[in-house]
């Protein structure tokens, strides 16, 4: 059904010990459209993104990426190919060059298209990795490594992108282009999930949000209106208050 | 976009462009280090057999596998699965887990090989073992039928094999690996009972023998000449069961899981390399801690700052009742063994060992205050080294409780030896200087001192690896002593010497504590 979501979360909890990291996170998300996670210094956002990913085994819940359950395989074979995930910090080889994740990637996704090398090229040089295209990781900046683990999660068709802190260690002109790619996403039928601490950026890409504290959903709806109420109750991190 | 449907092609393809990107080394470089053991084998494998036979041949004898074969084969069983609880055979590096396992690559066929390598090596390891031991017990004339030697060899390779299989269950599934862990005092308790068993005559021995895979895998050795292949074959069915879930459960495994042993692996390697087991121990136990994992004691916080680090620690021990269990049980449990067998001064030595355990298991504050000094010093008031003289008051207090308790079990009963009460005394005494001992063990952290580097680095003596394990030793061995030379002395000689005993343990505990407060050998 075209109106599904792609991403269907239903009571997702997790727990670390007596700490409840998440709980009972509800969440649709449909194709073309953004959802910011938003929320303080351990509020659960990027546990929501990881336990969401497959990173994470969930303590009570469940997740279906395009129907699939991403915790339990084979089934979570299918959910990983409609999933792209980019973690708060790049997990990259340290004896391959950014070139070779992307073919790596572009491989282990089975993009294997006589295109493949052009469009590594277009994204190289859209996001200003050209020049370092044979570099590897450990002479990147944190920025750039972002960016090449950005790169990965691009070079692959996914049906769901998901980011975890994408903004941190990339400079304003970076944050710009991150948000026009995102927005090209979505133009494309892709779905957004997000954390960020960044206002200013999620301004630009998300249609709804959700506040989370202490685990816990704080409010939900669209962007701007969560925007307002989280500011005028000072709930904000970051440049939002 | 060409999106490839066939699973096990895609995996095939993926390890074709990494070898494309790190071409192997040549076949002769490959066989170097076959190159290197054959020729070590030829030149010095005389000299291995010798020694293996000379140093085994009154250790590893047909009476000894079949009393102590069944509980170390169960233990042996347990440790090789338990492994599977912080690694396991299939661990893969931290970017594999993000981006292989990340992929829509099926996960079964990206672990088939890993799992197939863990059990080649487990059979290896196991075949070694299972030689070295029958080099041991052929050995002395003894000699043994051709049939039973190849026959255990098989069967100690089968227990290998089971055990890294079932390592492989452990590491792929919570509720094996929670299983594992709880049965695991049972399980020594079982291994202890069945070397009384073991040793109590013939139906004991049948018992130990038939009772599982552990006893089925010594029968070449200690069974009956129809028993032994019977058992072999059941060992072999059992392991062949074990291993066919293991293949079909292998790619069950979550990614949380295998990213808690990927960073553990990066984390013990790094370690490794600066020679630092603290920090090997740590990162690989890390995999099961979760970060508010324990429990929290509550204790109220005292009057005086001069018990505040005592404070600290009691609530550390209150909050880790397993560990404060195993260093009673240890504590108590070792000046039994001392005092039961006042007479064997090996069995003394050993009960002071284990006091020394127990001592250590309570350390775990002072270690991690070693680890960071920087912490001490912003946190605390005291010098470091009055902080580390007060991190070793509750493992004292704890030791010489749980030493008294049995010392007191002991007199009850009537089990004292001759000069019973004096030697009681001496035993419960010497505890707080084998706690000082195993203080001035656990401040030096888990990491060889440079300056013992240094001078290993130039010894021209060939004693480096000496001069390395006596630095290890030092001070375990010192608490043996003097657990040990007290006790065993009264109760040679008699009581006459007590009280210069008892001012050597003493002045022992006031030098320890002394050394163990040295501003100047403290960590910074």
């Amino acid at each position: 059904m075209p109106d599904d979501p792609l991403l269907q979360v239903r009571g997702l909890t997790r727990s670390y010990g007596r700490l409840v990291g998440l709980e009972r996170l509800d969440l649709d998300l449909r194709a073309g459209e953004c959802v910011a996670l938003i929320g303080a210094n351990g509020s659960g956002k990027s546990t929501a993104v990881r336990t969401i990913a497959g990173l994470l085994e969930p303590t009570d819940g469940s997740v279906r990426i395009c129907g699939h359950d991403p915790h339990v395989e084979p089934d979570a074979e299918l959910a990983r190919a409609a999933l792209a995930l980019v973690p708060d910090t790049p997990l990259l080889y340290d004896d391959i060059t950014v070139r070779q994740h992307l073919e790596l990637v572009a491989l282990t996704h089975g993009v294997v298209d006589e295109g493949v090398p052009d469009r590594i090229d277009e994204l190289l040089e859209r996001l200003g990795l050209s020049s370092r295209a044979d570099f590897l990781p450990a002479e990147l900046s944190r920025g750039m490594g972002q960016k090449t683990g950005l790169a990965c999660a691009l070079i692959r068709p996914a049906q769901l992108l998901m980011l975890d802190e994408p903004v941190v260690g990339l400079d304003p002109p970076s944050q710009t282009l991150l948000a026009e790619l995102l927005v090209d996403a979505k133009e494309r039928g892709a779905a957004v999930l997000l954390t960020t601490h960044q206002m200013r950026f999620a301004d630009g890409v998300a249609d709804r949000a959700i506040l989370l504290g202490e685990g816990k959903v704080l409010d939900r709806g669209p962007w701007r209106d969560v925007r307002a109420r989280a500011a005028k109750r000072g709930w904000l991190p970051g440049d939002g208050q | 976009m060409a999106v490839v449907g066939d699973h096990r092609r895609q995996v095939r393809e993926v390890r074709t462009w990494w070898r494309a990107v790190h071409p192997s080394p040549s076949l002769l470089k490959r066989l170097e280090p076959v190159y290197y053991v054959a020729f070590t084998l030829v030149f010095l494998g005389p000299f291995f057999y010798g020694t293996a036979s000379t140093g085994l041949s009154e250790v590893a004898t047909p009476r000894a596998v079949a009393i102590w074969g069944p509980s170390l084969a169960l233990a042996g069983l347990l440790a090789l699965m338990r492994w599977g609880a912080v690694q396991g055979p299939v661990v893969f590096s931290v970017p594999d887990v993000a981006q292989l396992l990340g992929a829509p690559l099926r996960r079964a066929d990206l672990v088939l090989s890993r799992l197939v390598r863990g059990l080649l090596y487990g059979a290896g390891g196991a075949a070694v073992v299972g030689a070295l031991a029958l080099v041991g017990i052929a050995s002395d004339h003894r000699g043994i039928a051709a049939g039973r030697g190849a026959g255990f060899i098989v069967a100690v390779t089968l227990l290998g094999v089971l055990g890294v299989a079932g390592s492989s269950l452990v590491q792929g599934s919570r509720r094996w690996d929670g299983a594992t862990r709880r049965a695991a005092w049972p399980i020594f308790l079982i291994a202890a009972a069945l070397v009384y068993v073991s040793s109590s005559g013939t139906t004991g021995r049948h018992v130990a023998l038939w009772c599982g895979p552990w006893g089925w895998a010594v029968q070449p050795i200690a069974g009956g000449s129809g028993a032994w292949p019977i058992a072999v074959a059941l060992l072999a069915v059992v392991t062949a069961g074990v291993v066919v879930l293991a293949v079909v459960r292998r790619g069950h495994c979550s990614t949380e899981r295998h990213m808690l042993r990927a960073e553990a692996r990066g984390g013990a390697v790094a370690a490794m390399y600066s020679l630092n087991a603290r920090y090997v121990g740590r990162s690989l136990t890390g995999v099961n801690a979760g970060p508010t994992g324990g429990r929290r004691a509550w204790l109220r916080t005292p009057r005086s700052p001069r018990l505040a680090i005592a404070w600290r620690d009691a609530v550390a021990a209150l909050s880790t009742p397993q560990r404060l269990g195993e260093a009673l049980v240890l504590a108590a449990g070792g000046t039994l063994v001392a005092l039961l067998n006042a007479d064997h001064p090996a069995a003394v030595a050993a009960g002071a060992l284990a006091t020394y355990a127990g001592a250590a298991r309570l350390l775990e504050p002072l270690r991690a205050e070693t680890d960071k000094p920087s912490r001490a010093r912003v946190l605390l008031r005291a010098p470091m080294g009055r902080i580390l003289v007060q991190h070793a008051i509750v493992p004292g207090v704890v030791v010489v409780v749980a030493a008294l308790a049995a010392a007191v079990g002991c007199a009850v009963a009537g089990a004292l030896p001759d000069h019973g009460g004096s030697a009681a005394a001496l035993a419960v005494l010497a505890t707080p200087a084998i706690t000082l001992c195993a203080g001035l063990s656990s401040r030096r952290g888990g990491q060889l001192p440079a300056s013992l580097m240094s001078v290993t680095n130039t010894d021209t003596t060939g004693m480096s690896g000496a001069i390395i394990i006596g630095w290890i030793v030092a001070w375990p061995l010192l608490a043996v002593v003097l657990g040990t030379l007290p006790v065993s002395l009264i109760v040679t000689h008699g009581t006459a010497g007590a009280p210069q005993l008892v001012a050597l343990l003493v002045v022992a505990a006031i030098a320890l504590t002394t050394a163990l407060s040295w501003e100047r050998f403290a960590p910074s």
